[in-house]
């Protein structure tokens, strides 16, 4: 009887693990992020090493945690960042490269290498053969016995191995070149595994081009990956634990300061950043580092010293500031205390959200002291991740971006942290950002979280002689139909009403959580029957309107030709508008909502809201205040001031957050306006699916 | 000694019984009581009356026992008909034996790639129902056959002399003799057609056809609107019903084994 109870449990417990596992995946459980590394406390030592920055001259050098290895003029000198002591070891030497390891360092030269330990004894040298000498830069690194090193050729580079116990050098296989053709060895590192890896510049980026790196694990001939650099991460090298590590500048929004991320690129391209590393750290003395007012396009431009980084295992890094000629040492801890960690999707090309989190973090860190880290998820992954981390009750970051149906999930369920105590906050919604918004960011628990784009489907190019009222509904649509002069007709495509029934479909389900079929067939009625007639959207006739997505940024209303034309938000039933929104909110969990709060609290201030030169916000209550009006064209200050009134009675889109859905009502209103299908039926459907997708 | 080491050993499996399978059972049945999985407020049997009245919840249960009704008696059937069939005339060859095991090795993706050509034009549930049968079928026949094979010949040789007929053989004394392995591969059939979610899911979406929305398409979509609360409801709903299912079929075989022995 025991062992059936037994087989009863098991049975029941393993059905409801297997059910439980059907949810996304995994019952709510704490996720090991290892996308960063918090930066406190961070210790740093500096030493001054030389190097022509202005003559592109940079010195070899070499590092294993707080030990650097320097090659100047000919003579290689040791330097212990923690007791600051410097050693000369080895001079007169006609060395190209360095290499170093825990306990070793080698010198590579025209003709020869040799291998020291780390008080200068030489362990082993061997004579190089033309075709394995350096002619003039290249790049070394050590592990153990062996040592390996680039030699420039005619084409390309090769790269040796030296197995100093065999005393033999091999040229090491180069298919890892497939992948760029022509590439030229940036840096050589080993892996705490033994791993060799290899970053490269390709042709298009000597040329000019985009940069480019590869990451190789050249002892198995074995291409890792293969990514694009953006300029701004170039400089990096791969740590010892095989990730790309660079050092990144950026300044802070308002102009006044600027900070370095020290960041790692994922194999797909990401970067997130695993520490901020203050001006003074890395910057010498004597340098002239400086945020530079653009006046031609408003924009602010950071002048920054050049970096390069020599070494990293993730948590020691050493820092060769070319400008300065300066070698910097430091090391982070894994401590997640005192600082901010922000989640954010991106992918490969797009670094909007991070961007824009990035440059209020560094503004952030002058103001409190405390850094703001932000870990970009793929946009693939995005939701998922974020969901199993809100699930599990994680406190291991403490803003993060919803949009589509992550943030409708999380409004529904009141998973964020409501924001109404914050009173710097909240003024800031009541009195800088345009009236509205806060409702726009308010739900059942509250003021959810600060906005960063608020979008709305628009009509371009109607003209004011039309007589269509800023604020249209459905049945001022039917009556422009009835009274639409003779060769005109009112949109360019069926697509303008595909949005339009979409807002419809908004309207009823704020109304009632369901489409109203029988009204919803008849509106479908009524606007194939205009179709019919020719006067709505198909046909030859001239179209009054095309549409247009149109943020209530300035960025995008700039991007959008409006010409002598003016605005119009699609047909509404009730006047509601329903905006897509992105929002930057705080975890509920988080162990510091104050600060995030006062984090986010950034993105209200005048200064942020009113500089429209990105992609950033929703535009300010006054809108004269915004810095580019004044050099605004009247017709683009109507689309501002028209975008400025939809805020008023807005909300959130649902229908956005349902994935595909404005693809099936496309579907539905081609196959009725085609004859395909009634109006009955594709309002049946649409019902139906609706109720599936969204009343489950 | 020999208890030590028994309890020494069964230690291991019942740690891990416990961290994985019953602590996660009795985390989930606290969030059944809880109103949000981040607000954490006692709900009492709220979840569960509201469950009782989601429309989809009822339409996912519906399907999911249907389908288990439905494919199970039909794949134990047919692996019964092959087993018998395949010894009777080929013996036990283990050539035979591995053919029919290989879809049960072949990826979800697979079958589904198989599949996808000639499902569209069939009705989906029947389309799952087909999947079903073929892709787990195999695992059934290898166990029957392997029962059969190692079953006392000289039983049915007895009964063929006193003027038994084969159908009468088959059920008689072959059925009989097989009934703990039976009652072994009906359980994992039971627990397989929960697993067909995989295949429809891969074929059909988040929102399939509404005959083929099985539970765990209700559990996967409540996932996304981080309704915890729901997920976990369900599952020990579903959980309960199970007990009830396999506690009835325990009892039911022990019973009949005690008949025949």
């Amino acid at each position: 009887m025991k062992l059936h109870a037994l087989a009863l449990l098991t049975a029941a417990a393993v059905s409801l693990s297997t059910l439980c596992a059907c949810g996304g995946g995994s019952a709510p459980k704490r996720e090991e992020n290892s996308d960063y590394i918090s930066p406190e406390p961070l210790s740093a030592a500096q030493a001054a090493v030389g190097g022509d920055f202005e003559a592109d001259e940079k010195l070899p050098v070499a590092a294993y945690k707080n030990i650097a290895f320097v090659l100047s003029g000919n003579t290689l000198a040791r330097i212990d960042f923690s007791t600051g002591e410097r050693v000369d070891l080895v001079s007169d030497t006609p060395a190209f490269a360095v290499g170093c390891d825990g306990s070793r360092f080698a010198l590579v030269g025209s003709d020869f290498a040799a291998l020291y330990d780390y008080d200068g004894k030489k362990l082993s040298e061997i004579a190089l053969e033309p075709e394995a000498s350096l002619s003039y830069y290249g790049c070394a690194a050590v592990d153990g016995d062996r040592v390996v090193f680039n030699s420039s050729g005619k084409k390309s580079d090769s790269i040796f191995l030296w197995d100093t116990k065999s005393r033999k050098v091999s040229e090491l296989p180069s298919t890892w070149q497939a992948g760029a053709r022509g590439a030229r060895v940036k840096s050589l590192s080993f892996g705490a595994d033994g791993v060799l890896y290899s970053t490269f510049i390709t042709n298009a980026e000597i040329a000019g081009g985009d940069a480019a790196s590869s990451v190789c694990d050249i002892s198995e001939d074995r291409l890792i990956s293969d990514f694009k650099l953006a300029a701004s991460q170039d400089g990096g090298r791969i740590g010892s634990d095989g990730v790309y590590y660079y050092v990144e500048p950026y300044a802070a929004s308002n102009g006044e300061s600027w900070s370095y991320f020290i960041s790692k690129v994922a194999d797909d391209g990401r970067s997130s950043t695993v520490a901020m590393i203050s001006p003074e750290t890395l910057k010498g003395p004597g340098t002239d580092s400086n945020i530079i007012h653009n006046v031609h396009d408003d924009s602010d431009f950071l002048f920054h010293d050049s970096y390069s980084l020599e070494y990293s295992d993730g948590s020691n890094f050493v820092v060769y500031n070319l400008t300065a000629g300066l070698l910097v040492a430091f090391n982070i801890s894994d401590s997640a205390e005192n600082c901010l960690i922000a989640l954010v999707p991106e992918t490969s090309e797009q670094h909007w959200y991070s961007d824009a989190v990035k440059e209020l973090a560094v503004q952030y860190a002058s103001e409190s002291g405390m850094q703001v880290l932000v870990n970009a998820i793929p946009k693939d992954e995005y939701d998922d991740r974020v969901r199993t981390k809100l699930l599990a009750g994680d406190d291991d970051f403490d803003v993060f971006f919803a949009s589509g149906a992550l943030l409708n999930s999380v409004l529904k369920n009141s998973a964020y942290y409501p924001l109404d105590e914050f009173e710097g906050l909240v003024n800031n919604f009541d009195t800088v950002l345009a009236e509205g918004v806060r409702g726009l960011m308010t739900a059942d628990a509250g003021l959810f979280g600060i906005v960063l784009r608020a979008e709305y489907w628009g009509c371009l190019r109607e003209t004011q002689e039309s007589g269509i009222p800023d604020s249209w509904t459905i049945d001022d649509l039917f009556k422009f139909c009835d009274e639409i002069p003779a060769g005109k007709k009112v949109f360019g495509d069926r697509y303008m009403i595909t949005r339009s029934v979409c807002n419809v479909i908004e309207d009823m389900i704020a109304k009632d959580g369901s489409i109203d079929e029988k009204r919803f067939s008849e509106i479908l009625s009524k606007l194939k029957e205009y179709n019919d007639k020719g006067v709505l959207c198909d046909g030859s006739a001239d179209n009054y309107l095309t549409y247009g997505m149109l943020a209530f940024d300035g960025f995008n209303i700039l991007g959008n030709d409006v010409g002598e034309y003016r605005t119009v938000v699609n047909p509404t039933m009730s006047g509601t508008n329903y905006l897509t929104v992105e929002a930057l909110m705080v975890n509920r969990n988080s162990k510091n909502p104050e600060s995030a709060a006062g984090f986010l609290e950034l993105f209200t201030r005048p200064g942020y809201v009113y500089d429209n030169s990105g992609i950033k916000q929703v535009i300010g209550r006054d809108i004269t205040k915004n810095s580019i009006w004044p050099n605004i064209e009247p017709q683009y200050q109507r689309v501002y001031e028209y975008s400025m009134k939809q805020y008023k009675d807005s909300k959130p889109s649902v229908l956005e957050a349902l994935d595909g859905f404005s693809a099936e009502v496309a579907d539905e209103v081609s196959l009725v306006f085609d004859g395909a299908e009634t109006p009955d039926d594709a309002a049946k459907k649409l019902a139906d699916r609706l109720s599936y997708i969204y009343l489950e | 000694m020999k208890k030590k080491s028994d309890i020494f050993l069964l230690a291991f499996s019942l740690a891990g019984f416990t961290v994985f399978y019953v602590a996660p059972f009795l985390r989930s049945l606290g969030y059944a009581f809880l109103d949000n999985a981040f607000t954490k407020r006692f709900a009492g049997l709220g979840n569960f009356s509201a469950l009782f009245k989601n429309e989809y919840f009822l339409l996912g249960m519906k399907n999911t026992l249907l389908f288990t009704a439905v494919s199970v008696p039909l794949a134990m059937a047919f692996s019964l008909a092959v087993s018998l069939l395949t010894v009777s005339f080929a013996g036990d060859m283990p050539f035979v034996k591995g053919a029919f095991f290989l879809p049960v090795l072949l990826p979800s993706a697979t079958i589904v790639t198989l599949f996808s050509r000639y499902a569209s034009s069939l009705p989906p549930f029947l389309a799952l129902l087909i999947i079903f049968i073929w892709k787990y079928s195999g695992l059934n026949i290898i166990l029957m056959m392997t029962a059969l094979g190692s079953m006392e010949k000289g039983m049915l040789e007895a009964a063929k002399i006193d003027g038994a007929g084969a159908i009468r053989r088959t059920f008689k004394i072959t059925v009989p003799n097989i009934l703990p392995v039976l009652f072994f591969t009906l359980i994992l059939s039971i627990v397989n057609s929960l697993k067909i979610y995989r295949e429809s899911y891969l074929l059909y979406g988040e929102y399939p056809d509404k005959s083929v929305y099985m539970l765990q398409n209700y559990l996967n979509n409540h996932f996304e609107k981080l309704n915890y609360q729901n997920i976990a409801t369900a599952a020990v709903i579903f959980a309960a019903g199970l007990y009830a299912v396999v506690g009835i079929l325990l009892r039911a075989e022990r019973k009949r084994s005690e008949e025949i022995w």
